[in-house]
């Protein structure tokens, strides 16, 4: 950015008409910043216009024919439907909170107490996360199942009882969420918690903090960026997960995505699944807007004082 | 060498003025007293066989260079590290088991380590509302430590909005609201400016007097050390190498090393020939007549002979000219130090004498190239054992650790 504006005006060095090329360079250097824009525009914008468009328009079943209607919001928000979008909010928070509590411990572990086993760990986290998030969800397909290890260990327990029929229900799929999710959750607490300054911490407990209460009163508001930026890169994608109730929730475990997919691709029904989208779309935009202030800062963890 | 010097020896203190909660003057107990203690981190001895003892109301320092266990030593007391053997005591009271939080000490840590997301006001309180002190009472007294360190308008900032020497206050303020009984400062003043930390330190000693509380800092600044403190521990590789007051520490280094470390010397190596009243002291350079040796030392011994840059002068009369110790030397280098010059000479031979001399007195023929007498008396003269590694350690690093 600096080189435009120190190219064109700079006395001296020659006229304008002089430099030909000059000018070619200085439209090119001008017009630069616009690329990131085009792309932009191309590969979101004009996707998610399509799909606001469609959302007003009228379904013919397998085509869409432009209009002003509320009606696909309309359907979208009552009966079955707006079950599901309603359990699908609270799925996501509840699978968010799972994951949130799974994930806080072991981040903090992570971050202040691994010592030399902390790269390893970290690794350990993060492999899976690497790796094709279908399988992995498949393979609690065959952990949950009836007769399978779960079973074997909660029956050994005695948590358990007889056969486990988990699979195919909201229990499969909240496990499978905060299993799923768990990386991003803890990435960036981990991130948090390992920025905070040891001397810091050292700090509260010399001015008569224990464990608990330095913990409470200096580590987590330090961090804090940190964990509600956790939430909201857990929470937003969950919103659209189609994979892991698809997987182990069968008919009963269908969420939001689910629910698009099948008006998409099954009942065709383009401006109803249009209008599911903007739905998840808006209440995604609304926890960003809530969170944007509860965030800030992240990259200021263990910098100042 | 002085291993323990007690608290009989601390120099006499500023009155304690009122503000001291309960001046012990009735118990006997020292303020911090650690007894053998040793400390290894896996190979490495970091601590080996320390033994102080902190008089109450003391201003003591720990001098010494990175690594030589000074921050350790300092972090034993205030219950973040645990000596491998010896005991800690903090008024009389043995603490070893306890952690920093149940401790009645507290540190001013190097990078101030305030919580950024607490205001000013906050910060200094947080000592308080651990104990359980309500709010306003809390806000009130660590507003009173805001205008001790002079900080009062700024109780509503954030940390992030202060200049390192504010910062360094709020930290001094929250250290102090709890009113410990001793007062831990890692080099505080490390990463303020020159004009800054002159100003901090006289700050500090007028706090010090203020509150009465025990002051123990952490220094690899010599000049720091001798100008703020009662008395100095000198450390090297974890080990006490003098304890003193600061006339002792820079009048009568107890080793060789120590003479180095604080202030800087010139060395003449050679051998002892006569002891008695004075030493006679045979050089290459010169015959040395020196006023002081080390216990141990006699005739026939090798060893170094050590003067002080101030205590060299240039021979301008013939009556300075005929002193008993002069060398003639080259002069190398003129540094100018503002009101003093420091003049690096060389003797034809290559011992270096180092000079430091009033720049008023200088002449014009006191040049680069010039061949001039420096001149010192028997009495600035000491006589230590020669030591091999002195002269690796001679410029001490600075790099805080």
């Amino acid at each position: 950015m600096s080189t435009i504006a120190s190219s064109a005006p700079r006395p001296g060095v020659g006229s304008r008409s002089a430099r030909p090329f000059g000018l070619i360079v200085t439209g090119i250097e001008r017009l630069t910043p616009l690329l990131p824009l085009a792309w932009l525009g191309v590969f979101f914008v004009a996707p998610l216009g399509f799909t606001v468009v469609y959302a007003f328009a009228n379904s013919t079943f397998g085509g869409v024919q432009l209009a002003f209607t509320f009606t696909n919001f309309q359907q979208a928000l009552s009966g079955f439907y707006l079950h599901i979008f309603l359990h699908t909010l609270v799925f996501a928070a509840m699978g968010t909170a799972g994951a949130l509590i799974v994930g806080m411990p072991l981040a903090y572990v992570l971050g202040r107490k691994a010592g030399r086993y902390r790269t390893v760990l970290a690794v350990a986290v993060l492999i899976p996360f690497w790796t094709s998030f279908l399988l992995r969800t498949l393979s609690w397909e065959t952990l949950l199942a009836a007769g399978g290890p779960v079973q074997a260990v909660l029956n050994f327990l005695g948590l358990h009882s007889g056969s486990l029929g988990w699979i195919d229900t909201n229990k499969a799929v909240a496990i499978g969420l905060v299993y799923g999710y768990l990386p991003l959750m803890v990435v960036p607490l981990f991130v948090s918690f390992d920025r905070i300054p040891a001397e810091v911490l050292e700090a509260s407990k010399d001015l008569g903090a224990n464990r608990i209460k330095t913990f409470l009163h200096v580590t987590l508001p330090i961090a804090r960026p940190g964990v509600f930026t956790a939430i909201l890169l857990t929470f937003v994608p969950m919103t659209g997960e189609f994979v892991i109730p698809a997987l182990l929730g069968g008919d009963k475990g269908v969420l939001m995505g689910g629910l698009i997919y099948n008006q998409y691709l099954g009942a065709a029904n383009y401006p109803l699944g249009s209008a599911m989208a903007v739905l998840v779309m808006l209440v995604i935009g609304v926890v960003l807007i809530a969170f944007s202030r509860l965030t800030r800062g992240f990259d200021q963890i263990g910098v100042a004082a | 060498m002085t291993t323990i010097t007690g608290t009989g020896s601390a120099p006499a203190q500023a009155p304690t003025p009122a503000l001291a909660e309960s001046p012990d003057a009735s118990t006997a107990a020292p303020a911090v007293r650690l007894r053998n203690i040793t400390k290894h981190y896996g190979e490495v001895v970091a601590l080996n066989d320390i033994s102080l003892e902190v008089g109450v109301g003391e201003f003591l320092s720990i001098l010494g260079p990175s690594g030589s266990g000074k921050t350790t030593t300092m972090r034993m007391i205030g219950g973040f590290e645990q000596p491998d053997t010896g005991t800690v005591e903090i008024a009389g009271q043995n603490v070893g088991h306890l952690p920093p939080y149940r401790r009645d000490v507290n540190t001013v840590f190097q990078s101030y380590a305030l919580f950024p997301h607490m205001t000013v006001l906050d910060n200094v309180a947080y000592g308080l509302r651990m104990k359980g002190v309500g709010k306003k009472q809390r806000h009130g007294q660590a507003a009173e430590m805001l205008e001790l360190v002079q900080l009062a308008g700024h109780a509503g900032r954030h940390p992030g909005q202060l200049s390192g020497g504010m910062k360094q206050r709020v930290a001094l303020a929250r250290a102090l609201v709890n009113r410990p009984s001793v007062l831990l400062l890692d080099e505080p003043l490390g990463a303020l400016d020159r004009k800054l930390r002159e100003e901090m330190q006289i700050e500090l000693r007028r706090i010090q007097s203020t509150v009465g509380v025990t002051f123990v800092y952490v220094t690899h600044d010599q000049e720091e050390a001798l100008s703020m403190s009662d008395r100095v521990v000198v450390m090297r590789s974890g080990e006490i190498e003098q304890i003193g007051t600061t006339g002792d520490v820079y009048d009568h280094p107890a080793t060789l090393w120590v003479s180095d470390f604080v202030g800087g010397s010139s060395h003449v190596a050679g051998r002892i020939t006569s002891a008695g009243q004075t030493f006679g002291f045979e050089t290459d350079v010169a015959r040395i007549e020196a006023c002081w040796a080390s216990p141990g030392l006699g005739v026939g011994d090798h060893a170094v002979a050590v003067v002080r840059p101030e205590h060299i002068g240039l021979a301008t009369t013939p009556e300075e000219a005929t002193a008993a110790n002069k060398v003639t030397v080259t002069v190398e280098e003129i540094l100018n130090m503002g009101s003093q010059a420091k003049i690096v000479a060389r003797t034809p031979g290559g011992t270096e004498f180092v000079a430091s001399v009033t720049r008023t007195r200088l002449d014009a023929a006191v040049r680069p190239g010039a061949q001039v007498t420096m001149f010192f008396k028997p009495l600035a003269v000491r006589i230590y054992a020669s030591e091999p590694s002195t002269v690796n350690q001679r410029q001490p690093e600075v790099a805080p650790q």
